[in-house]
C-alpha cells in the first residue's frame, strides 16, 4: 500500500460499513419479528372452530399442486363454516414422510394426509391409519336413499381403492385405510424424433419386449444416442417379472420367487440388454438420472417405466423444430408371455386418532370428489381415480402432448396392485440386491437373489427381546435419570458454597464468583435439559424396539440384541462400516496432506496471497446440500465435468455411482472431500504463522535446506496442528451424511451406504429407532477407540513447545 | 529469501490450477442457474454441452428460486431466511 486513501475514499468506507452494519441490525430485528408474529399466530383460531391439520406434499407436481391442494382447502372451508383447515407441505415426498413420522412420535399426526400405496400396509399394521368402512358404508346407505352427494366407491377404478385395503397381512383385501386421490400405470416414454430417424414404426399399445429392445438396439445404432433408460427399481422389477407371468413373492408375502427358472432367465435377459450390449440400454448412472430427466436431453430414445409423474417436466421439452426439442408420446409397459402392468397411487387418509374424524372424513370426500379429481387431472401428475373424471376431457386433453393418453387407460384392466409386505426392509433390501444384478452388475442375477435370501433371513430371523419382550422398566430409569441430575445440581452448589468459603469469605470475590455460577447456570440448564437428557434417553432407547413412529410406551425392553445383531449378523451394517472405512483411509491422509501442502503454499509471499487464501477457502462456507447437488453433476458418468475432462485427455472415466462404485463409489465423496480442505488449510495456516522465525533462521545459518527445514522446523513445530486435525478429520469422515444421502442416496446396492445414513435408513426409513440408537453409541465407542489410539500411538510424535520442561 | 525463477514458476502454476480446481465448480454452478431449464437439464445430464458464458442469461431463475421457496409466495424465503438469522443470533 503506497499511496495512503485519500479522506474521501475514507468517509466512504465509514458509510458503506455503517450502512452494512445498520441492514445487518435491521434484518436481525425483522427476523425475530417475523419468527414471533408466526410463533403468536400459529395457535390462533377462534372458540368453538374445529380445526383440522392436513399434510401433503408436491414432489413433481410443484407450486402446482400446492396451490391446487390450497384452493381445494379454501373452498372447502368457505363450504363448512365453523372448520378451519390448517395446511403443512414439507415439500417432496421423502421430506414428508420424515415430518408425518415426526409429528406422529410426538402424537400429533396431522388429520388427514398423503399416503402412498407403497406405504398402506406399513402404516396400517403400526396402527397408525384410521380404517373407513364405517363412513364408506353409511355414504352406500345414504346413496341407496337418494342421496347424490354421497361418495360412491364404485364410481372409482377398482385396482385403485384395493390399494388401500390391508388385512393385516397382504394389501388388496381388508379393511380400507384411505381413498385415492390418483393414480398412474406405467410404460416407456419414447422420442418420436429419434424412432422416426432410425426408421421405426412407434410402438402400439399392444407391443412386446421383442419390439422393445428391436427398437432399442436400432435405436443405438445412431450415432451418440443410446436405446432406452429402464429404471430397475423393485415397483418395475416385479411389474416386468409379471409380464413374464412370474410373481415375484409369494402370496404370503414371505419370500422371494425371483430364484424360480423362468424369472431368473427373464431378469438375466434385462441384465444382458443392459451390460451386454453396447448403447442398447442406459447405464443406470448416478442418481440424477434413475429419474426420468436423461430422456429430456434428448439423446435417449426411450425411457421408462415411469408412470404419469413424469409429464409436468416432460411437457417443458420444447417443440420440435425449437432449439432441443422434439416430439414424444408414451406407450404403456410391453408385453411378454402376459399382459401385465401396476398401479401407482396415493390415498387421503385419517390419522388414527384425530380427534375430529367426522370432519375428517368430510374433507377426504371433498379432496377426491369430482371437482377436486378434475383440477388435479388438469395438472398432467396423475390419472383420476374416479372413472367418469378420467375419461373426461380433464384427463383426455387433446392440446398437451402425450398424446396416445387412452394408452394409460388401457392398461388398467391388466393392471394389480403392488403390494408390499408391512416390513419396508424387504423392499429395501430387494432394491438394493437387484441393483446390483441389474444395474452395475457386479453379481450375476443368482448371486444377487442368494444375497437378497441372506440378507432378508438375517433380518426376519432377528426378534428383538424374543416373542414375549418384557416392558421397558422406564420408572427405573427416570429414578436413574433424576438421581443423575440430582447429583450434577448438588455438585453445582458444593461447588458454589465451598467456593464461598475457601475464598475466606471477601466480599468481592464472592460475589464475583457468585455471578459466575450465575452466568454459566443457564448454559447447565440448557445442556442438561437439551443434551445430557436425550443422550442418555438414546441409550436407553438403543436397549428397546422403539420403531419411533408411535408413542414410547409402545417400545418393549429388548436388552443388548441390538447391538448383538448389529455386530454379528447384520450385513448391511458390515457393508455400510466397510465403505466408510474405506472412505476415510483415503479421505483422511489425503485430505491432510492436500490441506498441508495448501497451507505452506499459501504461506509464500506472493502478490495477491489473500485472494488465493480466499479462493481456495471458498468451497468450505458453502451449504453442504448445494454442493453436493454440484458434486453429483461433476462426477456424472457421461456429462460430469471430471469424465469430460478425463475423455478430454483420452481417459475413459469410471462410471462413478454405477458399474464402478464398488471401488470408485467412496473414493468420489473422498474426492469431493478434497474440495473442501479450505477448512483444515487454515487451521495448519494459523499453526504455522505461529513458529518462531528464529527457528528457521537458525536452521539456515546450520545450513540446513529448504527441505530439511521443512522436516526438521515445520513438522515438529506443527505437530500438534496435525493432529488436532487428524483427530478432526478421522470424526468427521465417519459422519459422512449429506453428501450421500443427496449424492447417492447408498445406492447402487449399498455401495455408497455410510455408517450415519445407514443409521439415518433405519430410524427414519425402516421405523427401527431402538436399532438406530444402538448404531449410534457403536459409532460414539469406535470414534472413541480411534481417538484413543491415535493420541497413544501420537504421544511420542507430538511436540508440544509450552510444555518444554 | 529469494525464490529461483524455477520455484517462482512452479508456485504461480500450482496457485492458478489450484483456484481454478477450487473456483471452477462454482463458476460452472453459476452458468447452470442462469440456464434455462432445459438446456440445465441437457448439461448436467450430460446429453448436451454448456457454453461458460450463458447466451441468454435467465436472471429470472433467481426470482423465481426465491418465490417458489415454501408454500406461500415471497413469504417461505423471508421464514426461512428469518429462521437462519435467528438461529445464528441465538448461537453466536
Amino acid at each position: 500500500m503506497s499511496a495512503s486513501p485519500t479522506s474521501a475514499a475514507r468517509w466512504i468506507g465509514t458509510v458503506l460499513r455503517t450502512g452494512l452494519a445498520v441492514v445487518a441490525v435491521l434484518l436481525v430485528i425483522a427476523a425475530f419479528a417475523r419468527v414471533a408474529y408466526r410463533t403468536a399466530t400459529a395457535g390462533e383460531h377462534a372458540a368453538g372452530e374445529t380445526v383440522l391439520t392436513v399434510m401433503h406434499w408436491s414432489g413433481e407436481g410443484g407450486q402446482e399442486e400446492d396451490k391446487i391442494v390450497e384452493d381445494s382447502l379454501r373452498a372447502f372451508e368457505a363450504a363448512n363454516p365453523g372448520v378451519r383447515v390448517k395446511r403443512l407441505n414439507p415439500g417432496d415426498a421423502g421430506s414428508f414422510y420424515t415430518k408425518l413420522q415426526t409429528m406422529m412420535a410426538a402424537g400429533e399426526a396431522p388429520d388427514v394426509f398423503y399416503v402412498g400405496y407403497e406405504r398402506v400396509a406399513n402404516f396400517a399394521s403400526l396402527d397408525l391409519l384410521r380404517p373407513i368402512d364405517d363412513f364408506v358404508a353409511r355414504e352406500y346407505a345414504a346413496r341407496k336413499a337418494g342421496d347424490a352427494t354421497a361418495l360412491d366407491l364404485a364410481a372409482f377404478y377398482p385396482q385403485t381403492v384395493d390399494a388401500f385395503r390391508f388385512d393385516g397381512r397382504r394389501v388388496g383385501t381388508g379393511a380400507l385405510y384411505g381413498i385415492p386421490k390418483d393414480f398412474t400405470t406405467v410404460g416407456f416414454y419414447y422420442n418420436k424424433d429419434l424412432f422416426r430417424q432410425a426408421g421405426l414404426a412407434f410402438p402400439t399399445n399392444a407391443w412386446t419386449w421383442d419390439d422393445y429392445i428391436a427398437a432399442a438396439r436400432k435405436l443405438g445404432q445412431l450415432p451418440g444416442i443410446t436405446g432406452s433408460e429402464f429404471v430397475t427399481w423393485p415397483v418395475m422389477v416385479r411389474t416386468y417379472l409379471r409380464t413374464e407371468g412370474c410373481e415375484a413373492i409369494d402370496d404370503n408375502l414371505e419370500q422371494i420367487r425371483v430364484a424360480e427358472p423362468n424369472a431368473v432367465a427373464a431378469l438375466e435377459r434385462l441384465r444382458a440388454w443392459r451390460h451386454g450390449e453396447e448403447n442398447t440400454l442406459t447405464s443406470g448412472k448416478s442418481k440424477i438420472a434413475t429419474g426420468a430427466s436423461v430422456f429430456l436431453g434428448g439423446k435417449v430414445g426411450m425411457a421408462g417405466p415411469f408412470g404419469r409423474w413424469v409429464v409436468p417436466s416432460y411437457r417443458n421439452i420444447p417443440k420440435p423444430g425449437e432449439p432441443g426439442g422434439f416430439e414424444w408420446d408414451f406407450a404403456p409397459l410391453p408385453r411378454g408371455g402376459a399382459e401385465a402392468n401396476c398401479v401407482l397411487t396415493v390415498s387421503w387418509s385419517i390419522a388414527r386418532h384425530t380427534e375430529h374424524p367426522e370432519e375428517s372424513w368430510k374433507l377426504v370426500k371433498w379432496l377426491t370428489d369430482a371437482k377436486s379429481q378434475a383440477a388435479n387431472a388438469r395438472l398432467g401428475l396423475a390419472i383420476p381415480t374416479m372413472q367418469s373424471v378420467a375419461a373426461s376431457d380433464a384427463f383426455l386433453d387433446a392440446t398437451l402432448p402425450p398424446a396416445n393418453n387412452q394408452g394409460y387407460l388401457d392398461a388398467i384392466p391388466e393392471s394389480v396392485v403392488v403390494g408390499w409386505p408391512a416390513d419396508p426392509t424387504f423392499e429395501q433390501i430387494l432394491g438394493s440386491t437387484m441393483d446390483q444384478g441389474l444395474k452395475t452388475g457386479d453379481l450375476t442375477i443368482p448371486e444377487a437373489i442368494a444375497q437378497f435370501n441372506e440378507k432378508w433371513d438375517a433380518h426376519v430371523k432377528f426378534v428383538p427381546g424374543g416373542v414375549n419382550p418384557r416392558p421397558v422398566p422406564w420408572s427405573l430409569f427416570a429414578v436413574i435419570g433424576l438421581a443423575l441430575a440430582g447429583g450434577v445440581l448438588a455438585a453445582i452448589a458444593w461447588l458454589f458454597l465451598s467456593g464461598t468459603r475457601a475464598n475466606g469469605g471477601r466480599s468481592n470475590a464472592r460475589s464475583e464468583e457468585r455471578a459466575g455460577f450465575l452466568f454459566a447456570s443457564p448454559w447447565v440448564i440448557g445442556f442438561l435439559v437439551f443434551m445430557a437428557f436425550p443422550i442418555l434417553l438414546s441409550l436407553v432407547l438403543s436397549l428397546t424396539n422403539w420403531k419411533g413412529i408411535g408413542p414410547l410406551s409402545g417400545a418393549d425392553w429388548v436388552g443388548a440384541d441390538n447391538y448383538a445383531q448389529l455386530l454379528a449378523r447384520d450385513g448391511r451394517f458390515h457393508t455400510a462400516f466397510k465403505v466408510t472405512l474405506y472412505y476415510a483411509a483415503i479421505a483422511v491422509p489425503g485430505g491432510q496432506f492436500l490441506a498441508l501442502l495448501a497451507a505452506v503454499v499459501m504461506m509464500q509471499k506472493v502478490r495477491g496471497i489473500a485472494f488465493f487464501r480466499a479462493a481456495w477457502y471458498l468451497p468450505s462456507v458453502l451449504a453442504g446440500v448445494g454442493v453436493s447437488i454440484l458434486w453429483r453433476w461433476i462426477f456424472d458418468s457421461e456429462g460430469g465435468l471430471i469424465n469430460r475432462t478425463l475423455e478430454a485427455v483420452g481417459i475413459a472415466g469410471p462410471e462413478w455411482f454405477g458399474k464402478d462404485a464398488a471401488v470408485f463409489g467412496a473414493p468420489a465423496f473422498a474426492i469431493m472431500s478434497f474440495w473442501l480442505v479450505g477448512g483444515s488449510m487454515m487451521v495448519y495456516l494459523a499453526g504455522l504463522q505461529q513458529i518462531p522465525r528464529d527457528l528457521y533462521e537458525a536452521a539456515e545459518i546450520d545450513g540446513a535446506g529448504p527441505v530439511r527445514r521443512f522436516f526438521r522446523v515445520t513438522l515438529p513445530m506443527l505437530s500438534p496442528v496435525i493432529l488436532f486435525n487428524l483427530i478432526m478429520a478421522v470424526i468427521g469422515s465417519f459422519q459422512v451424511f449429506t453428501q450421500a444421502f443427496v449424492m447417492t442416496g447408498g445406492e447402487p446396492g449399498d455401495l455408497t451406504r455410510f455408517y450415519v445414513l445407514y443409521l439415518f435408513n433405519k430410524a427414519f426409513e425402516l421405523y427401527d429407532m431402538g436399532y438406530a440408537s444402538a448404531m449410534a453409541w457403536i459409532l460414539l465407542a469406535i470414534v472413541l477407540a480411534l481417538t484413543a489410539v491415535i493420541l497413544r500411538t501420537s504421544a511420542r510424535v507430538v511436540y508440544y513447545e509450552s510444555l518444554r520442561k | 529469501m529469494k525464490r529461483s525463477p524455477l520455484a517462482n514458476a512452479i508456485l504461480w502454476f500450482v496457485l492458478i490450477m489450484g483456484t481454478a480446481a477450487f473456483v471452477f465448480p462454482l463458476w460452472w454452478m453459476a452458468v447452470v442457474s442462469l440456464e434455462t431449464p432445459q438446456r440445465a437439464e441437457a448439461a448436467i445430464t450430460g446429453s448436451a454441452g454448456i457454453s461458460l458464458f450463458p447466451p441468454s442469461p435467465q436472471f429470472g431463475n433467481y426470482a423465481d428460486a426465491v418465490r417458489e421457496t415454501g408454500s406461500v409466495p415471497w413469504m417461505g424465503f423471508v421464514d426461512a431466511l428469518s429462521n437462519s438469522i435467528v438461529v445464528t443470533v441465538l448461537v453466536v
